[in-house]
Parts: C-alpha cells; structure tokens; sequence
C-alpha cells in the first residue's frame, strides 16, 4: 500500500491508539465492591438509557460471590445482550464502510489480545485480595473486560472516538475498576 | 539409533538435521492452524450458545486463550523462518474433529471436556520435546489447556443433572466421540517415527490414542455416569 493509499487507513485507526493506551493503564476491578460514586452512577444510568432500558434501577454487587450468582442468574435479561450485539453488528457495518476487512480485524484482534494479556491477572489479584480463588471466576470476568474493550474499540472507530456511545461507557466503568453485570431481574448490576 | 540432540534456541535450529528441521515445522503448523481453527469453529460461535453471561464471558476468554495459543505458536514459526499464511487454516487444512457442525451448548461443552482432553495429550507428549522452544511452548500453554478441559468438564457434570441435559450430553457425547480417535494419527506412521526417533515426541500415535481412551472413559463413564459409545473397529 502506497503512503498516500495508508494515510486514510491510519486516520481510521487513529482513536484505537488512545484506547489500546486506556488499556493498558485501567485499573481493572480495582474498585470492585467498593460504594459507587456519583459518576458511576451517572455512567450506569447513561449506559442503561443508551441500551434501551432507562427504566432499570442500579444495583450495587457487594462481593465476588454474589457477583458469579448474579452473572450466572437465570433471570437475567436476554435483551441487553442482544441489544448490544445488534449495536455491534451496526457498528461493524459502519467501521467496513472506511476499512477494509482484514486491517479492521486484526486492529479489533490487536486490542483484544492486549486486553486479554492484562486483564486476567488483574482479576485474578483482586479476587485474592477479597479472599477468593476461583480460576473459573476471575476468567469471566477478564472475559467480560476484553469484550468491553473490543466493543469500546469498534466504538472509537465507528464514532470516530466520541465517547457517550453506551460501549464507551461500559468501558469506562471497567476502567475505573468496576465490573458491569449487565441487567438482572430489572435492575443494571454494578460490581 | 540416532544419537539425540538438543536444540535450546530457535537460532540453532539451523544447525540441526534438515529432517529434524522439518519434523518441528510440521509440528509447530499443526498447532498454529488448529489452534486458530479450533477457536474459530467452536469457541467463537459458542458464545452464542452460551446460557448465562457467566457462561458467555467464560467462553470468551476461553476463545482468547485458544487464539492466544495460536499467537504464540506461529510467533515461534515466524522465528523458525515458516512464511505465516503457512500457519493458517486457508493453507493448511484443519484436522476433521473440526468438522463437527457445533449447534448447542451441550455440544459444546462435550467438545471441550474431549477434544480438550486430547489436545492435553498431544500438549503432554511435548513436555520434553529436544526442540526446548517448542517444550517451553508446550509448557505455557499446559495449565490454559487443563483449564479448558476442565470447563468442559464443570459445565456437563453441571448439565447431567437434570434428565433433560443427561440425554442431551449423553447424544453429543454419541456423535462426537467416534471422531477422536483419528486425532492421533495411524497406528503406523512416518510422521510419528520421525518425530520419535528425534526425541520430538515421546510416545506411539496408539500409546497415545490407548491413553485418551481410558481417560475418556473415566471422565464419561466413572465421573460423569454416562456411556461411551462403541467405536469402530478401524479407530
């Protein structure tokens, strides 16, 4: 590819540099447990309203155990998840509009594996902290981290780097040491 | 017999024996590609499958451990001087175990508890292979492999308590079984000899295929009460 054929191509991609940054320095589940603040809050109910379910309360998770019960609850909400995953497909479809396939791949790929490289430890040390060592549980929650970062990704690059888009609030809660449960029995659970 | 040697650096490789040279890259391929293949066929499209976020953020990261193995064995290939669309599933064909057509979570949860089960032994058979890139390889990517095998584990004893999902582990474990054997390659092989005679790998395609075949048995039939099917003579 000519410089002038890959100038475009790295303005694209550009936001993801920002982001793979806010990766690698996030305090993942640093804050777990701990009250909520006032902008937690805010970002809780401004990632809800963005999903489609302002009505939803928020509930705060105490500890890691009831964190698994919640992630593992039958009565959890289908929809959001599939609310999200329509959000990515429409996402997707607008990020290949300005990127070709592969490069939005593996840029996507890129992010992931950064992501996946330090979020599990990071995990795996605050639930020790508490007193937990469950190696399945600190897995989920690395799994739920590096899916918000890849969705965080295709959200700086579909937007290009707005940061209200619900997949840029999730991310920021993550970021900030939290870790969203998503919505159960009605209400949007914060660990 | 062949006087054995051993290789400490990817940088000595090209001192060694030209069969030796591409035992290790045979090797080293297989794992990229399947690898990548492996997540890509099962583990990605599992999420979908996945009953709870607990269960859909697990597979998840079990999908980015698989790739990450993938990562790393190509990295090695790279090293190694093997062109990386060599290590993909678009130029070398993935094993048949692949071909499976994954539908639910039970399946896939069967393919986790056997598959992963078979890879731990191939991973094994690697534990003190005289290409120590490969060994230290075969050694990082030993507790993930455990762990995913474990998964599949915990998640069908978790099944098998209900009638509904024992029978439905029960018609994975029917139609998934019969195509492990396979995995370890013919009773008689070039391919093993080699990799043998170069302390590669350690043990027969059927030593192999005899021990997953009593683990499997123990897993399905003494942990999880349930019944292997037979298989055919051939396997």
């Amino acid at each position: 590819m000519s410089a002038s054929a890959a100038a475009p191509l790295v303005a694209a991609l550009a936001p993801l540099d920002d982001l793979r940054t806010r990766v690698r320095l996030a305090s993942w589940f640093a804050a777990v447990g701990e009250t909520l603040t006032a902008a937690e809050r805010w970002d809780a109910r401004a990632w809800l309203a963005g999903m489609g379910f302002a009505s939803a309360g928020v509930e705060p998770v105490a500890d890691w155990g009831r964190a698994a019960e919640v992630a593992k609850s039958p009565a959890w909400s289908r929809e959001w998840w599939e609310a999200e995953e329509k959000r990515r497909a429409a996402l997707l479809d607008r990020a290949a509009q300005s990127i070709p396939e592969h490069e939005l791949m593996a840029a996507l790929s890129r992010v992931m594996e950064l992501a996946a490289s330090v979020t599990h430890g990071a995990a795996a040390i605050a639930a020790a902290r508490a007193g937990v060592a469950d190696q399945a549980l600190s897995r989920v929650a690395a799994g739920a981290a590096a899916q918000s970062a890849y969705q965080a990704a295709l959200a700086a690059i579909a937007h290009d780097g707005a940061d209200e888009h619900p997949f840029s609030i999730k991310f920021r809660l993550f970021e900030a040491g939290r870790w969203p449960l998503g919505v159960s029995d009605g209400a949007f659970h914060l660990f | 017999m062949t006087e054995q040697i051993v290789v400490k650096h990817t940088a000595d490789l090209k001192d060694a024996p030209e069969e030796f040279r591409n035992a290790v890259a045979k090797l080293v391929i297989s794992h990229a590609v399947n690898e990548l293949y492996g997540a890509q066929v099962f583990d990605e499209p599992a999420i979908a499958l996945a009953p709870t976020p607990y269960a859909k953020w697990l597979t998840c990261r079990v999908a980015m451990e698989e790739y990450g193995h993938h990562v790393r064995f190509r990295e090695l290939g790279e090293e190694m001087g093997i062109a990386p669309e060599k290590m993909t599933p678009s130029e070398k064909r993935p094993l048949s175990i692949f071909e499976f057509p994954l539908q639910s979570w039970e399946e896939f949860c069967v393919i986790k508890l056997l598959a992963d089960l078979a890879e731990i032994l191939q991973v094994e058979d690697l534990l003190h292979c005289t290409f120590h890139p490969l060994r230290n390889l075969a050694r990082m990517t030993m507790p993930e492999e455990r762990f995913h095998a474990q998964f599949g584990e915990d998640f069908c004893t978790e099944l098998v308590a209900t009638e509904d999902g024992r029978q439905k582990v029960q018609d994975a474990i029917d139609r998934y079984y019969p195509m492990l054997p396979a995995f370890f390659g013919a009773s008689v092989s070039r391919n093993n000899e080699i990799f043998r005679k170069w302390g590669i790998k350690q043990r027969t395609n059927d030593e192999m295929r005899q021990d997953f075949l009593g683990r499997a048995r123990e897993l399905v039939e003494d942990k999880l009460k349930l019944k292997l099917p037979p298989l055919a003579a051939a396997a």
